[in-house]
């Protein structure tokens, strides 16, 4: 028989056993019933796939759904859950819903807010932002396409001390504001730069599950062209939901629709179970 | 808030600054690591600790030196550059490098990330040393060609025999949160930052 004491866990890795699996099991059946309850369809995509012609291992779910339902005689799909592990690169459960076509935005965030404080007894606090309105701004104010990015970039970070030197740069102060711009007077500060209808349109959609405005809340992934979201609990630092819209990413599967998901941290969740 | 602060020199010219902006600071204090003066609570750690403790929101905000946060990996919001604890990033050895004949440089440094960063961006491969202290001591003692370091006044490189050939980087004193404490305590962090950046006349 060939040896196999030489398997050993990767650094980083955990097992989970017993009461700690249990709880990650809680976590994930409960949002998985919710899901299902709330009619969406369960997706399963393979671990593994081809990224430009390279075998690779998920990083990432909705890029993963996006090709799926993308895929020939799948348009009846509007509606799908996962459930399953994301590399990024250390391990991460994610159970999350995406849905295409005609979205209803509101009812999608009630829905997630709703089963998170299902599960853990405790309200969310919901921030909402939107990436394309303030990308579009950005494209409006940096005419040079690397420093349009580098622009993006830090502002993705936060960081307000690089963009202070490139709004000095660019003799533009608004630019060096963009990461600090909360709430309505956040909004006030845009508003003679942005389309008004569509800042009105996340304005609205704030009210309308009771959410806070970022306006430099730009997404964790590059692809969020719209609406971000992101929900928070007490004693949890990172956020327990993050979604958004990703017209632009059904765009590449060559889908010209409305695109929106939302996706739980499962290990974040079970740690207040 | 529960702010972090930089143990050692930094934290002296921390409290200096602090004071000017009028944050009510800590004072004289002897082996306390957690002083509660006025609305905040002052942790004291070294400044790689304080990285951990800002991405996890266990420390609302900290300062400490930019050299730190290029060093660390972690994506934290740096909200403003201070005026102090200004110095250098820089490559030193006792004598100029040389890369001819592909022979490989060996670098001494506590910054592996800065310094490997540095080579690589110069299209040099180099070994990397890293090591926790007095890193004068290795192109002195022959275990590495040159040191990359923080230089100040360079007093230390003279009375050992070393020189600065290449400026890496300016260094300076960074306020700085993560994203996440800035969603849940965003009045108080900005009105912080405020009073750092706009309540200091100099």
């Amino acid at each position: 028989m060939q040896s196999f004491s030489t398997i050993r866990l990767k650094d980083g890795a955990t097992d989970y056993v017993g009461p700690s699996a249990e709880r990650l099991q809680r976590v994930i059946r409960q949002l998985e019933d919710g899901l299902e309850q709330s009619n969406y369809t369960r997706l399963i995509t393979p671990l593994i796939e081809e990224v430009g012609g390279r075998e690779q291992i998920r990083m990432d779910f909705t890029t993963s759904v996006a090709r799926a339902l993308s895929e020939r005689g799948r348009e009846q799909y509007k509606r799908v859950f996962y459930s399953g592990s994301v590399f990024q690169p250390e391990e991460k459960f994610q159970v999350g819903f995406e849905e295409r076509g005609v979205i209803a935005e509101v009812e999608a965030i009630q829905l997630a807010v709703r089963l998170v404080e299902e599960l853990t007894g405790k309200e969310v606090t919901l921030s909402i932002g939107d990436a394309g309105l303030i990308e579009h701004l950005i494209e409006t104010r940096v005419g040079d396409h690397h420093l349009r990015d580098q622009v993006t970039q830090m502002l993705r970070l936060r960081n307000v001390i690089e963009l202070k030197r490139i709004a000095r740069e660019l003799d533009d102060a608004l630019l060096a504001k963009l990461p600090l711009l909360f709430g309505r007077e956040g909004a006030e500060q845009i508003l003679p730069y942005v389309d008004e209808t569509r800042l009105n349109a996340v304005i609205d959609l704030a009210d309308a599950v009771n959410a806070d405005l970022d306006f430099g809340q730009m997404g964790l992934q590059t692809y969020y062209d719209g609406v971000t979201i992101h929900g928070f609990i007490e004693g949890v630092t990172e956020p327990v939901l993050v979604g958004g819209r990703y017209d632009r990413l059904y765009e590449q599967f060559g889908q010209e629709q409305q695109a929106f998901g939302i996706g739980f941290s499962v290990e974040r969740l079970a740690e207040v179970l | 808030m529960r702010i972090g602060i930089t143990k050692g020199r930094l934290s002296k010219t921390t409290e200096r600054y602090l004071k000017e902006a009028g944050v009510e600071t800590w004072g004289a204090i002897e082996r306390e690591l957690i002083v509660k003066r006025g609305e905040h609570e002052f942790v004291f750690m070294k400044g790689s600790d304080l990285i951990p403790y800002v991405a996890q929101g266990v420390l609302d905000v900290a300062i400490t030196g930019s050299d730190i946060l290029l060093e660390s990996d972690q994506e934290l919001s740096e909200l403003a550059e201070l005026p102090f604890g200004i110095c250098r990033m820089s490559v030193c050895a006792k004598e100029p490098l040389q890369f001819e004949g592909g022979r490989r440089v060996r670098i001494a440094t506590k910054y592996p990330v800065i310094a490997k960063r540095y080579f690589s961006e110069l299209g040099v491969d180099v070994d990397i040393v890293p090591l926790n202290g007095s890193v004068e001591l290795a192109p002195l003692l022959g275990l590495a060609d040159a040191i990359v370091d923080i230089v100040e006044t360079g007093e230390t490189l003279r009375a050992n025999g070393l020189n600065e050939y290449e400026k890496i980087i300016d260094i300076n004193a960074r306020f700085f949160t993560s994203e996440w404490t800035l969603k849940r305590k965003r009045v108080e962090v900005i009105q912080l930052l405020e009073q750092l950046t706009e309540g200091v006349t100099r």
